[in-house]
C-alpha cells in the first residue's frame, strides 16, 4: 500500500538510516515510481506458485 | 604494429613470435598514459605488474611454451574483483584503501592464462550507483565523445576496451552491467548463462540476479575470454558441475539453418528505440535471413513485467548486502548508490517473495519461448549514449531496460555493435541464447559481426 508523505518518513525512521529531511524528500519524490514497480512486481500469483530460489537437493 | 589489434590476431602473432607481448603491452600503456585522463577508465594502472607479466609471457613465447590464445594479452579488470595485493575499491569511499590477500576465482583463471595485468577499471558504485560525480574517483567517460555517457557499471572497461587501452576486460551483470556499456560503446560484451561462471571474489550487488563476463572488441574476443573465465567452482553455491563446453566451436558455422526468435514488441513498444537502433536490428534480421536462418516474432510478458520482479528482487538483495554500511556510513555512499538501496529497507518480506514467485514464472514463460528456436534477437540499448550529465536517476524505473529480463531468467546474452546514429555513436542488438549455449549466441553473433563492417571504425578521439 502507497504510504504518504508523514508515513513515508515515519517508515524510513523505522529502518535505522539515519536520513536527512532534504534526503526523506528525494526519496519521497521517487516514491510513486518504486510503488508502481512494487505492485507490478507483486501482482496476484495462483496460491500454488513457487518461488524461483526453490532448489534441488544436492544428492550424496 | 597495427594499432588496435583484436585479442585473436594478437594471439596468433604472438603464438607466430611475429609480436612481442611486452612491445603490445607497452603500446597500451602508452594509449592510455596518452588519453585516460580524459576517459578516466582506469582507476589503478598497474604498470610494473603489466611489464612483470609481459615479460612472463615473452620468455614463454621465445621457449614456445605459451599458455593459449590469451598469453601475452593486455586485459584489466573492473574493480569489483578482488586482486591479491592490488588495491579493489569497488569505485567507492567506503573500500578506498581496501587491499584483498586473494584474487577472485576469474582473476586467478586469467592470470592462469598468461594474460597480462593492466590495472584496475572503472565502475559505478558497488556496480549500481552511477555515474556519480560525488565519489573520490570521476566517472568513465565514453571515446566516441566525452560528453557522453558509457552506461554501467562496467563503464570503465567498455570505456578502455573501445578506446583500444586493453584488449579486454572483465565486467560483471546484474540488471546490464556488461551488456550497456557494450551498447553504449560499441563494442561486445556477453553475460553467459546464470552458473557458469564464478562470482567468488566479486563483490555481491544482489546474488541470484549477479552474474560475471567479459567485454572485448569483437564477438570472437569474447567468446576467447569467456573460455578462460569457466570452469566449476565448488565454492560458488550458484555455478552449475557441468563439462566445460567449447565455446569457439560454432564460431564458423555460420548463419545458414539458425532458428531466431524476434522479440519486436520489446523495442517496438515496450520501450521504442531510436531509427538508427530498429534499422540495425531489421539489417541484422535481413542478413540472417539471407544467409538461410529462419526469422519468426515472439511476443512475451511486457518487458516492464520482467523489470519489476528484477529491479524488486536487486534492490531488496543488495540492500541487504549493505544493510550494515548503509545504517553507519549513509553518507560516505554517493547519492545515487545511497537513494538507489534506501528503497530496500521499505520492500516487505511478502514482497520479495512474490517477486522471485513471479520470476519462476516469467522463467517458464521464456523457456517455453526459446523452446524450439535458438535464438533470441532485440534491442540492447534504446538508442546513441546520453550525454553523461543527462542521465535520470530514476531511469531504471521510469522505462524497462532491454537487459534485465535476462538477468531475471538466467539466459546468456550478448550485446553487440550494429552501427552508428546520426551522433556519431554506436547503436547495438541484443542476442539472447538457451541455458549454456552460449556456443550459439557466439555463432549468430560472429556470423553477423564479421558480414558487417562495424569493426573497422575506432573511436576518433583515439584514431
Amino acid at each position: 500500500m502507497a504510504l504518504g508523505s508523514d508515513a513515508f518518513r515515519t517508515a524510513l525512521d523505522e529502518t535505522g538510516l539515519t536520513l536527512t529531511d532534504a534526503q526523506k524528500d528525494a526519496l519521497f519524490a521517487a516514491y510513486p515510481l518504486f510503488q508502481a514497480m512494487v505492485a507490478r512486481a507483486t501482482a496476484p500469483m495462483p496460491r500454488e506458485a513457487e518461488p524461483s530460489v526453490i532448489f534441488t537437493p544436492e544428492a550424496r | 604494429m597495427d594499432p588496435f589489434l583484436t585479442i585473436a590476431d594478437a594471439g596468433a602473432l604472438i603464438a607466430a613470435q611475429k609480436l612481442s607481448p611486452v612491445e603490445l603491452t607497452q603500446h597500451c600503456l602508452d594509449r592510455i598514459k596518452a588519453v585516460d585522463s580524459t576517459l578516466h577508465s582506469f582507476l589503478l594502472l598497474t604498470e610494473d605488474r603489466a611489464l612483470a607479466d609481459a615479460h612472463a609471457a615473452e620468455t614463454r613465447m621465445q621457449s614456445a611454451a605459451l599458455k593459449g590464445p590469451l598469453d601475452g594479452i593486455p586485459i584489466a579488470h573492473k574493480d569489483i574483483y578482488n586482486t591479491a595485493g592490488i588495491r579493489t575499491t569497488g569505485h567507492s569511499r567506503l573500500l578506498e584503501h581496501n587491499v584483498p590477500t586473494e584474487d577472485s576465482v576469474v582473476v586467478q583463471k586469467w592470470s592462469d592464462a598468461g594474460t597480462v595485468l593492466m590495472g584496475k577499471l572503472t565502475t559505478h558504485e558497488f556496480a549500481i550507483g552511477g555515474p556519480s560525480f560525488d565519489l573520490p574517483w570521476p566517472p568513465a567517460r565514453n571515446p566516441w565523445n566525452p560528453d557522453h555517457f558509457t552506461a554501467g557499471s562496467s563503464s570503465g572497461t567498455g570505456a578502455a576496451v573501445a578506446a583500444g587501452l586493453i584488449l579486454g576486460g572483465t565486467g560483471s551483470d546484474t540488471g546490464g552491467s556488461i551488456r550497456g556499456p557494450a551498447a553504449l560503446c560499441g563494442i561486445a560484451g556477453i553475460k553467459p548463462t546464470y552458473g557458469l561462471a564464478s562470482r567468488r571474489g566479486v563483490l555481491p550487488l544482489s546474488f541470484t540476479l549477479d552474474h560475471t563476463g567479459p567485454l572485448a572488441w569483437t564477438v570472437q574476443d569474447c567468446a576467447l575470454l569467456l573460455q578462460a573465465m569457466i570452469g566449476y567452482d565448488p565454492d560458488d553455491p550458484a555455478i552449475a558441475n557441468r563439462p566445460v563446453a567449447n565455446l569457439t566451436a560454432d564460431l564458423q558455422s555460420g548463419a545458414k539453418g539458425l532458428r531466431i526468435g524476434v522479440i519486436r514488441h520489446f523495442h517496438e513498444v515496450d520501450n521504442p528505440v531510436s531509427p538508427a537502433t530498429k534499422k540495425g536490428i531489421e539489417d541484422a534480421l535481413d542478413f540472417f535471413r539471407k544467409e538461410g536462418a529462419e526469422i519468426r516474432d515472439v511476443t512475451l510478458s511486457p518487458m516492464m513485467d520482467y523489470n519489476a520482479p528484477g529491479w524488486l528482487i536487486l534492490t531488496t538483495e543488495a540492500y541487504a548486502v549493505h544493510e550494515p554500511w548503509l545504517k553507519e556510513r549513509f553518507n560516505d555512499y554517493g547519492e545515487l548508490m545511497r537513494d538507489r538501496l534506501a528503497f530496500g529497507a521499505l520492500v516487505r518480506g511478502s514482497e520479495y517473495v512474490q517477486a522471485v514467485r513471479r520470476r519462476r514464472a516469467l522463467c517458464v514463460e521464456m523457456r517455453d519461448a526459446i523452446a524450439d528456436l535458438d535464438v533470441l534477437i532485440t534491442a540492447s540499448a534504446p538508442a546513441e549514449a546520453p550525454k553523461i550529465d543527462e542521465v535520470p536517476k530514476w531511469a531504471m524505473l521510469e522505462k524497462p531496460n532491454f537487459t534485465m529480463p535476462f538477468n531475471v531468467t538466467g539466459l546468456p546474452a550478448l550485446s553487440l555493435c550494429t552501427g552508428y546514429g546520426d551522433g556519431g555513436l554506436p547503436v547495438s542488438m541484443q542476442i539472447i541464447g538457451k541455458p549454456f549455449q552460449e556456443e550459439t549466441v557466439f555463432r549468430a553473433g560472429h556470423a553477423y559481426e564479421t558480414a558487417f563492417g562495424w569493426r573497422t571504425k575506432r573511436p576518433g578521439l583515439v584514431s
